[in-house]
């Protein structure tokens, strides 16, 4: 090996010898402390979404059990008010669009509330 | 009563090994977690910055490699370090943030690095620099490359496919930064390291005399 090469090899040694030395940096604590406070809100808004979640499934599953004990009659019944309800309430034809700009508002809608759930779990 | 010598929770944990840390905080301690985080901060912070990332950008990144950290955690099986499997994911973010940002192509532009000036301040003025301090000279790609491999403990074939570059213009960068890196610490003939390498290079950045 020659001359050169040997102290190539040592500056090498020294150089990772180097890298392994951390900075120091005197708002070390400040960020080790935003770092917890992330990730408090983080499990904050995950047991936010998960207890929400399961109280939607409890409330969902209760409403068909519901529904599913209603006698045939009865679910003809309630089917016929809805769709009643919704002729009296929602007149598409008074509306400034027709029913498929309500079907493109509506699908906008979604996307835009898939979009800010992503980015709210990419923030958190 | 006093128990004389009763040690606190948290000089428990600074006790523990990085090891046993990540396996109580696996288990749902955020304490451990935290004191992973204190040791390693710095560590994760320093190595983003000498990549080139400005310091903002380095501390963002730092802190989403810890969130992931902690979420994968349970991967962590103490076989390495838990500084290097740290160093990757902060790594590995880091260099989706370039391809995310689209504002750094790091390998197709080689920028100018910044001249050597003989003004530079007292560590150059004595022939010897400090690291952060020589890192500055090299190009965006050389800077990148040896942090990765000096810095990241990654082999040269895990940071060419990192940055999703050929072997051989990995292995160019490093050794043209390797030879710039030798020529600004060591200016005069012979390499003199400092046995304090780091020195202050922000604001934030305590001065290690």
């Amino acid at each position: 090996m020659s001359e050169n090469d040997r102290e190539f090899r040592d500056f090498e040694a020294q150089l990772a010898q180097m890298f392994e030395a951390p900075p120091v940096f005197v708002d070390s604590d400040g960020f080790a402390s935003t770092v917890m406070q992330r990730l408090d809100r983080g499990w904050q808004v995950r047991s936010l979404v998960i207890g929400g979640a399961g109280l939607s499934q409890i409330m969902a599953t209760n409403l068909i059990g519901k529904v599913e004990s209603l006698s045939l009659g009865a679910q003809q019944h309630l089917v016929a008010n809805l769709i009643r309800s919704a002729e009296a309430h929602l007149v598409l034809p008074s509306l400034p669009f027709g029913g498929e700009g309500l079907w493109m508002s509506a699908g906008l809608a979604g996307l835009a509330l898939v979009f800010a759930l992503t980015r709210a779990i990419e923030e958190y | 009563m006093t128990i004389i010598g009763a040690r606190s929770p948290h000089q428990i944990l600074e006790g523990q090994h990085d090891t046993a840390l990540a396996a109580l905080a696996a288990a749902g301690g955020r304490e451990a977690f935290g004191e992973l985080i204190r040791r390693h901060g710095s560590a994760v912070r320093g190595l983003l910055r000498r990549m080139g990332a400005a310091p903002d950008l380095a501390d963002d990144v730092a802190q989403d490699a810890f969130l992931l950290a902690f979420e994968q955690i349970a991967d962590f099986r103490g076989e390495g370090a838990f500084a290097g499997w740290l160093k990757r994911i902060a790594i590995r973010l880091y260099i989706r943030r370039w391809k995310r940002d689209r504002r750094l192509d790091l390998m197709a532009q080689t920028p100018e690095p910044e001249t050597a000036d003989a003004n530079q301040g007292d560590g150059a003025a004595a022939g010897r620099m400090d690291l952060d301090e020589a890192l500055k000279h090299l190009s965006p790609a050389e800077r990148a490359c040896v942090s990765l491999c000096y810095g990241g403990g990654l082999s040269h074939t895990e940071a060419a496919e990192a940055l999703n570059i050929p072997l051989g213009t990995l292995k160019s960068h490093i050794k043209r930064g390797l030879e710039r890196l030798k020529d600004q610490m060591a200016p005069q003939g012979g390499l003199s390291v400092s046995s304090s390498p780091v020195q202050a290079q922000s604001p934030g950045r305590k001065t290690h005399v």
